[in-house]
């Protein structure tokens, strides 16, 4: 029986930012230069099956290693390789131009006859297997676990994130695509059953692919907050059941799955076209334009900087969540499949006249202070701390939100105060899923996430750790 | 560069270089940007979170000025320079910023004061109340009690002729001794309530418009600057002592809606209890907090020697806190479970 959907506690609804992706899509087209880290799930290297000057074709395979936990790394255009990094994690492309690409074989057009380990072997050779963060598993290591230890695939489409890319356009005339895609996972990966959990808001969407799905896999239609789709709060919130924090999804035998994988899977084994390309939405006002774009994998972010960021700004671009997501600190930084979204956020250096005065027709927070909690208006977004740090008056913001249940407000003070011991994690620290919303509502500015996090690591630095997990680890898979 | 942040680092003047640091803040707002995930941030800062309070309190203390004139006002200058000054010195004493909870402290302070309180008193009562109410704790945030109570509290204890038995009706100039509570508990008669609601009987300058309050608390909660849960369980509780103290000792209980309509209940149940830094942080510890507060109001009022026990009952469950957050702690978080490994 499949539980029913139970959501989450805690967690915060981002609505209305200025710069949110515009249902628009263009192609970037191909850079002159691509780059392609040739790394395994453990960050060692692949052997690459090309040689500097060699011509290749887009699709073509540049480096594997079946014995390794790695996926085969496929070229994202045509042209000629110009070099192998001397410690052999990096290719890089000289691109010719050309849209042309490789036919994949083997391709199944009749799949639903087609035996999963054959299957396995079409995925597992395009390439996409090493899309996920822990990779789609198959019978040629591409994952922590193998095949048969995946009991659950979940889909997350929501709008969870203050920014997220339009499923609108994602799915635009790929919804058949979609459904077929997933049918095919579910046979590649035997014993797992499929959930779709899609953004209440898309109405119209979620009935056609209800349609489209045809009972093939469960349908979930969710009000989104953040951060639904953090592993750690989607999982329980999907399946019931806990989950264990430090832990990735895959660990738990559910692979995690975006809506563009999920597609591409069906493009690559049903009609041999090869992963090549990504939508990567741009977010945020420090972005001349707010649109989708579809850019080779590989292409230096640098190159889409370049071309679309706003001149006069100064901004910092951000991967995925201008909440968790990290910094890109050097532009030359090539477009990966687990890029879905660049924010790009105007740096506040400049302060406001009488700022906490304002009525704030464009000022988001948690507490229904300001004009843009009663008015539809978007919100502006930028890195300004919108605040001095000040001491914590315990006013409980942080616990409200919360969606770990744990108590950010106590835990900070015992970092704070050098307490480090037994009674922090009685008080359940180790729960926390450094999803960094107790530092973003804050009103004293204190950064609550980064000291619990610090109490983590100094905790685990004592050798004190957690001895009743939520999940006993010899559940676990693959650790 | 403005002129604040000139002005901080003018080496003659490096000793106020916080206050001008402060201002600055207030005027040209922050120019820091974050450091790294989470790379935005909500706008509710400090000053915005202690300004609402002190809009919530706006209503009371027009009350009060309108009632009582150019006293009124003369009181909460006082307040707010005195208790100033002595925020502001430890502040530069300790090299710290400025914490703008005490803007909410020096209004709060004159409003629970009787409207005929001499300015000295005033003063004398403020600047206890910041010393030892707050910064011999260590400043904002981690402070015990709360500093406007402990100020009213001691000015209580030490002059006690001033602070029980000169009242004054708004609009009249007599003094009187009788506030409705006082009245109640010699004669049980029962002030009328729209006369309760609208500020039209004696007591603590800032406590008698109640319909104010009312609005002002309200704000605080929708707002969520305050939490609902100790004000709601305070009134809650103190409405079902003494409905049943009332049945039981009709004679020495007045009755819940009575009870609630005057003295400092609801200015203390609303702008006091609400203190996030002196009530509990767990929700359990806020319920027990506000159930505690209810029954021993309605004791203090109904057998003692004192006729409001509002002040007492906030001040002795802002020294249990600790102790009702470390029970709610213990229990949600069962010791009995290991939970720890070496």
């Amino acid at each position: 029986m499949t539980p029913r959907y139970k959501g989450f506690r805690g967690g915060y609804r981002f609505r209305r930012f200025r710069g949110a992706p515009a249902p628009e899509r263009i192609s970037f087209g191909i850079p002159d230069l691509l780059v392609m880290p040739l790394v395994d799930l453990k960050g060692k290297p692949i052997p690459a099956l090309v040689k500097a000057g060699q011509q290749v074709r887009a699709g073509q395979i540049l480096a594997s290693d079946d014995a390794s936990l790695s996926s085969p790394v496929c070229a994202p255009a045509s042209g000629v390789v110009r070099a192998v990094a001397k410690d052999g994690r990096v290719l890089t492309i000289a691109s010719d131009g050309s849209a042309d690409w490789t036919l994949l074989e083997p391709r199944y057009p009749n799949w639903r006859s087609t035996a999963p380990e054959k299957l396995q072997e079409a995925l597992y050779l395009s390439g996409i297997t090493g899309f996920p963060e822990g990779g789609i598993p198959t019978i040629f290591h591409s994952s922590v676990i193998g095949p048969g230890d995946v009991e659950h695939i979940i889909v997350e489409a929501v709008y969870a994130d203050v920014y997220s890319p339009r499923l609108g356009v994602l799915l635009a005339g790929a919804v058949e695509k979609f459904a077929s895609g997933l049918a095919l996972l579910g046979r590649m990966l035997p014993k797992s059953s499929s959930t779709v959990i899609i953004d209440r808001s898309e109405r119209a969407l979620g009935a056609e692919l209800r349609a489209a799905l045809a009972g093939g896999a469960r349908l979930i239609e969710a009000a989104s907050r953040y951060p639904l789709d953090h592993e750690a709060i989607l999982l329980p919130a999907v399946l019931g059941g806990r989950f264990a924090n430090g832990y990735r999804a895959i660990h738990h035998g559910v692979l995690v799955l975006d809506v563009q994988t999920v597609i591409q899977v069906h493009e690559a084994v049903v009609e041999g076209r090869p992963a090549i390309e990504r939508t990567v939405a741009l977010a945020g006002t420090g972005f001349a334009r707010n649109i989708h774009l579809d850019a080779r994998l590989g292409t230096p972010l640098e190159a889409i900087a370049k071309k679309y960021l706003a001149p006069g700004i100064e901004s910092r671009i951000v991967i995925n969540s201008p909440i968790r997501g990290e910094a890109v600190l050097d532009l030359g930084r090539p477009l990966d499949a687990r890029i879905r979204l660049l924010a790009a956020l105007p740096e506040g250096h400049r302060g406001q006249f009488m700022s906490f005065a304002r009525p704030g027709f464009r000022a988001d927070s948690y507490t229904p202070t300001f004009a843009a909690s009663f008015l539809p208006l978007s919100k502006n977004l930028g890195t300004n701390l919108q605040g001095e740090e000040r001491a914590c008056i315990s006013c409980g913001f942080c616990g409200d939100v919360c969606p770990a249940r744990i108590m950010p407000q106590l835990l900070h003070r015992f970092v704070k105060r050098d307490v480090i011991d037994e009674l922090i994690l009685r008080y359940r620290i180790v729960d926390c899923i450094d999803c960094n919303l107790c530092t973003y509502v804050c009103p004293s500015k204190i950064p609550v996430a980064a000291l619990i996090r610090e109490g983590k690591t100094r905790l685990a630095a004592e050798g004190l750790e957690d001895s009743t997990p939520p999940v006993p680890r010899g559940v676990l898979k693959g650790v | 560069m403005n002129i604040f942040v000139r002005l901080q680092h003018v080496k003659a003047l490096r000793r106020f270089a916080g206050i001008f640091k402060t201002l600055d803040g207030i005027l040209f707002g922050v120019r820091e940007v974050t450091l790294g995930a989470p790379h935005v941030r909500d706008h509710i800062e400090i000053k915005r979170f202690m300004s609402i309070a002190i809009i919530a309190l706006l209503p009371a203390a027009g009350a009060s000025i309108w009632f009582y004139g150019w006293d009124a006002v003369k009181m909460i200058v006082t307040s707010y320079v005195c208790g100033g000054i002595v925020e502001v010195l430890f502040a530069l004493i300790r090299k710290r910023d400025i914490e703008e909870g005490f803007l909410v402290t020096g209004l709060i302070f004159p409003l629970v004061l009787p409207p005929t309180a001499p300015l000295w008193v005033v003063a004398v009562g403020v600047v206890f109340g910041v010393f030892f109410g707050k910064e011999v704790f260590g400043g904002t945030g981690r402070n015990i009690f709360n500093p406007a109570l402990v100020g009213r509290l001691f000015i209580t204890l030490a002059f006690p002729g001033i602070m029980s038995s000169a009242w004054k009706v708004p609009f009249a100039d007599a003094i009187t001794s009788a506030t409705p509570l006082a009245v109640w508990k010699s004669t049980h008669e029962v002030a009328p309530y729209l006369d309760l609601l609208f500020g039209g009987v004696a007591g603590s300058m800032g406590e008698i418009f109640r319909v104010g309050i009312l609005a002002g608390g309200i704000l605080l909660i929708l707002t969520r600057v305050a939490n609902w849960r100790v004000p709601v369980f305070y009134l809650a509780s103190t409405a079902v002592f003494a409905l049943l103290g009332n049945l039981v000792l009709p004679n020495i209980v007045a009755p819940p809606l009575f009870q609630i309509l005057s003295g400092g209940l609801l200015f203390g149940a609303l702008f006091m209890a609400t203190d996030p830094v002196t009530s509990p942080i767990t929700r359990g510890g806020k319920l027990a907090f506000g159930v505690a507060a209810g029954f021993l109001t309605v004791l203090i009022r109904s057998i003692s020697g004192f006729t409001e026990g509002v002040m007492f009952s906030i001040v002795f469950l802002n020294a249990l806190t600790p102790l009702i957050d470390h029970v709610a702690m213990s229990v949600r978080y069962k010791s009995g479970k290991p939970g720890v490994k070496r």
